[in-house]
């Protein structure tokens, strides 16, 4: 196990309480992060694999998810759910989750049973337990179940509708996280625990431990509980078509519960680690944080009941910046010129320097809040370890953020933000009209 | 040889190649005192609370009045709803986006909240900025400017919210119903929610004007909580706190209840298209608690609390019927409100009520497993000893020390021994939950026509409202629901 140097602590960061994180890597290739914060006696260990709905091949989208529910039936020598057991009787939480380009578990239990927690996780690393029959079809029930949730919500379908229109069949992004019901009911136990072998090994994960920890003692248990699984190359990620073809529609419409319309303008950006990326970051900031932020304002403007939100996600290969204008009414022409108005001001004017900086400190404030929480801390310092980065690298990402300058800002719109491009997309209720002209339906299998 | 180097090749699943180890033990978690707070008496005679924890970020500044919607705005509680909501966009004197800017770049967040007897202001920062923003929060409270742009944005908000055919959100409908349903004996609307649209219409500065003297003339206290340097900004506390009306800590008021356990399901009309039997539904049950109970807390875990709950462990578990249980706890009008709710299909929500109901009773008949009992005492020491984990959590207790100092340390007391006998205390809380006349309260929104049928199978009477003229109302007829 080797040791890698310390993060540099960079002043006005944290408090004197505060250690930083140290990194170290096992000889099976897992890398392990840990940092102390010990104003509550607790522990988070998490587990982040370098593994999501990305990986999945046609006909199985949604096993990802469906093996992040059977994670929880148990390792081959902890079965019957004894994790969750174990966190539970502690009084601690546990879960999970699932994304295109990652799946994490972590538990959160009282430091005293922090090395038990590293036995399990490792165990589980190791391998999964023989899954019964009945546990497996509960579980397909219980992820068919949540699908069901999503759908029946107002523009719940909505980043799944988006994720289909922008990127192009056979990309990893273009299929929902939740799948298809075909694939979650036809999942085999041979076919998930292949996966499970394949895709979450020790090379491919990252262990992060946050909170009443002693440093030293915590690398002696890692050591001692995960330095047992044995290394097992990781299978290389489906590749994305190259190049990208543009969307295949540029408007689409997709029925959605409830009685309001939303028209979705959504275009595809730059993945996490190009140099546009932290403008892009911004633009939602930018664009929709309340009173003076114009495309707030202008939805304001609409009357009735319109309002407006924008959001910009990344993955490791691309993102996507969805800003939307939600409606009483069927208004959707008129919400498409406000962003159309929106963007192309930004493109001839950029943002005022006082609006940039507005947007800066709210992002900036808004990550160092989320790394409050230790869970999410967690998470963060597994990422950054994951993309080969310092293990605080928020200070790279904040000093990436108060770089930004208007005229970078301008430039970027004018590079991403095609307003002939993108996919426009029309929310409408059930049984009702009112989509823009010339938009195809989608449908999700 | 060569054949066992072929089975080895075979072999798909990966184990380790000798067995581990036994786990290693766990150390067990001792119930921790609650967190020193330190408070004094300002010289205007306001009690100023805090409790610093120096590894936090931000701190969390709070004033907490003693006054809700039923003590400054009876018969117009839109005004205090607005008021609170209004109060953090500014006060007079700024020009445009300039206060949003001030607040945005210095990390300030602010949010004010009116309850039923309680009301507050509370304001988070990060410590670097804590000095700018007390500044802030004062000017803020005592000076609203109610910019005519956020008075409108409110009022087309809460239309929207009002005037639904089919409101968008059930969580709405629900928590209405409740409130409704178990509050009624109050002023129309002081329950929850933002009134009726007739009494938006009338919205002006004027009344708000009014709820804001109202609110400054009631008695409050200031807490503050996370990483602060208490020294340094004491003075900046105690000029806060000169601006505020002394509290006193006493007991909570009593309400009348609703007596014994119903359903009370709201007739909304199905969202077209999909299975009507299977589509989702809420089920949202609530139980009436003592304040500060250990027990109703123990009680909770083992009934609904998560995936060990019993109410996960069959419906989720076992039948496939839903993805998981919320609960919480809430207190309310002096007392604590213990609630769960999850999503089922249709043609099993009767079964679901009728699931936990039996549950319960099986609960005050003969108590909780052990291995259940120790689980929720452990949970119980758990929560306990997080009192430090964030800002807002050391603010809720520095208040809690200065309005109920005696619950707060018997609360102590009670948890130490509910947690050295859970079993004893969960079931003597289960048998006050389903005593003869016991507050028990179930809300399922529906289309009526498949929801009665499966309601059926509850074993509790049902009464049923429905949305009528911008309110909940009790429906004496089934309506033509499409």
């Amino acid at each position: 196990m080797s040791l890698l140097p310390a993060a540099v602590l960079l002043a006005g960061w944290s408090s004197g309480a505060q250690a930083q994180p140290q990194v170290a890597v096992l000889d099976n290739g897992l890398r392990v992060v840990v940092e102390r914060r010990a104003h509550v006696p607790e522990v988070v260990v998490l587990v982040h694999h370098d593994t999501g709905s990305r990986d999945e091949a046609e006909g199985a989208h949604g096993t990802t998810h469906l093996l992040e529910h059977l994670l929880y039936e148990g390792s081959v020598h902890a079965p019957d759910r004894a994790l969750e057991r174990t966190v539970q009787a502690l009084g601690g939480t546990t879960n999970a989750w699932t994304s295109p380009d990652e799946l994490v578990l972590f538990a959160e239990v009282p430091e005293g049973a922090t090395e038990r927690l590293l036995y399990l996780q490792a165990d589980l690393l190791a391998g999964l337990a023989p899954l019964d029959p009945a546990d497996l079809a509960n579980q397909q029930s219980v992820v068919l179940r949540e699908r069901a949730e999503w759908s029946a919500a107002p523009f719940g379908e909505e980043a799944d509708v988006l994720g289909r229109a922008l990127w192009p069949p056979g990309h990893p992004y273009h299929h929902p996280v939740l799948g298809t019901r075909a694939a979650v009911t036809g999942a085999t136990d041979d076919a998930l625990q292949q996966r499970h072998l394949d895709r979450m090994g020790p090379a491919s994960t990252v262990l992060s431990i946050v909170g009443d920890i002693d440093e030293q003692a915590i690398f002696d248990d890692v050591q001692r509980w995960f330095g047992r699984v044995p290394a097992r190359p990781p299978a290389p990620h489906p590749a994305a078509p190259q190049p990208l073809p543009p969307p295949a529609h540029r408007r689409v419409l997709h029925p959605t519960p409830g009685g309001r319309w939303a028209l979705s303008w959504a275009w595809r950006g730059p993945a996490q680690d190009h140099a546009d990326e932290p403008v892009m970051a911004l633009l939602p900031a930018l664009l929709s944080a309340g009173q003076g932020t114009p495309l707030d304002d202008g939805s304001f403007a609409l009357g009735g009941l319109a309002a407006s939100t924008a959001s910009w996600w990344t993955g490791d290969l691309g993102g996507q910046l969805e800003l939307s204008v939600t409606l009483g009414q069927p208004r959707l022409p008129e919400a498409a010129r406000l962003v159309r108005e929106v963007v192309r001001t930004l493109q001839r004017a950029g943002p005022s320097e006082a609006a940039l900086r507005r947007a800066v400190e709210l992002e900036v404030h808004a990550l160092l809040d989320r790394l409050e929480d230790p869970v999410e801390r967690a998470a963060y310092r597994a990422r950054c370890v994951a993309r080969g980065a310092a293990p605080a690298c928020e200070h790279d990402r904040v000093a990436a953020l108060r770089a930004v300058t208007p005229d970078r800002v301008q430039a970027v719109a004018q590079r991403h933000l095609d307003l002939d491009g993108g996919v426009q997309l029309s929310l409408v209720p059930v049984g009702k009209g009112g989509a823009l002209s010339g938009s195809v339906p989608v449908d999700l299998p | 040889m060569i054949v066992a180097l072929l089975l080895t090749c075979l072999t798909t699943r990966a184990a380790p190649s000798e067995p581990p180890p036994v786990p290693p033990p766990i150390r067990p978690t001792a119930l921790q005192a609650p967190p020193t707070v330190e408070s004094w008496t300002s010289p205007s005679g306001t009690t100023v609370a805090a409790l610093p924890v120096p590894e936090l970020r931000r701190v969390a500044v709070s004033v907490r009045w003693t006054a809700g919607r039923a003590q400054l705005c009876p018969t117009r509680p839109a005004a205090c709803e607005a008021l609170l909501a209004l109060l953090p966009r500014g006060p007079s004197g700024w020009q445009g986006g300039d206060w949003e800017h001030a607040l945005d770049v210095r990390g300030i967040s602010l949010h004010g909240w009116v309850g039923v007897d309680q009301s507050g202001l509370e304001m988070s920062v990060p410590a670097a900025h804590l000095a700018d923003a007390l500044a802030l929060f004062e000017e803020a409270l005592l000076s609203p400017a109610l910019p005519r742009w956020d008075v409108r944005a409110t009022r087309r908000d809460w239309r929207a919210e009002l005037r639904r055919e089919w409101p968008r959100d059930a969580e709405l409908l629900r928590d209405q119903a409740y409130r409704s349903a178990w509050l009624a004996d109050l002023p129309s609307g002081v329950a929850g929610g933002v009134g009726a649209v007739g009494e938006l219409r009338g919205l002006r500065s004027g009344p708000l004007e009014r709820a804001h003297a109202a609110l400054l003339a009631s008695p409050a206290v200031l807490a503050v909580g996370g990483g602060i340097e208490l020294e340094a900004h004491r003075a900046a506390l105690d000029s806060l706190a000169a601006v505020l009306q002394p509290a006193e800590p006493g007991p909570r008021s009593p309400r009348p209840v609703l007596e014994g356990a119903r359903v009370v399901a709201v007739d909304v009309p199905a969202a077209q298209g999909g299975d009507p039997l299977s589509a989702p539904t809420w089920v949202c049950g609530a139980r009436l608690g003592l304040p500060g109970s250990p027990a109703e807390e123990l009680l909770g875990t083992v009934l609904w609390a998560g995936s060990t709950g019993r109410v996960d462990r069959e419906l989720r578990e076992e039948r496939g019927w839903s993805y998981g249980t919320e609960s919480g706890v809430e207190a309310i009008a002096g007392h604590h409100r213990h609630w769960m709710q999850l999503v089922v299909p249709r043609e099993h929500v009767g079964q679901t009520i009728h699931h936990v109901e039996q549950e319960l009773a099986s609960l005050a008949r003969e108590g909780p497993t052990p291995a259940e009992a120790a689980l929720a005492a452990a949970a119980l020491r758990r929560a306990a000893n997080r009192t430090r984990a964030t800002p807002e959590s050391a603010v809720e207790h520095a208040i809690s020390t200065v309005l109920h100092p005696a619950t707060t340390a018997a609360s102590h007391r009670a948890r130490a021994e509910a947690s050295a006998d859970p079993a004893a205390a969960i079931q003597e809380a289960a048998r006050r939950w389903t005593a003869p006349g016991a507050h028990g309260l179930w809300i399922v929104v529906g289309p009526r026509a498949t929801l009665a049928p499966s309601l059926d199978s509850a074993g509790l009477p049902v009464e049923w409202w429905h949305w009528h003229r911008g309110r909940l109302q009790p429906q004496d007829t089934a309506p033509p629901t499409p």
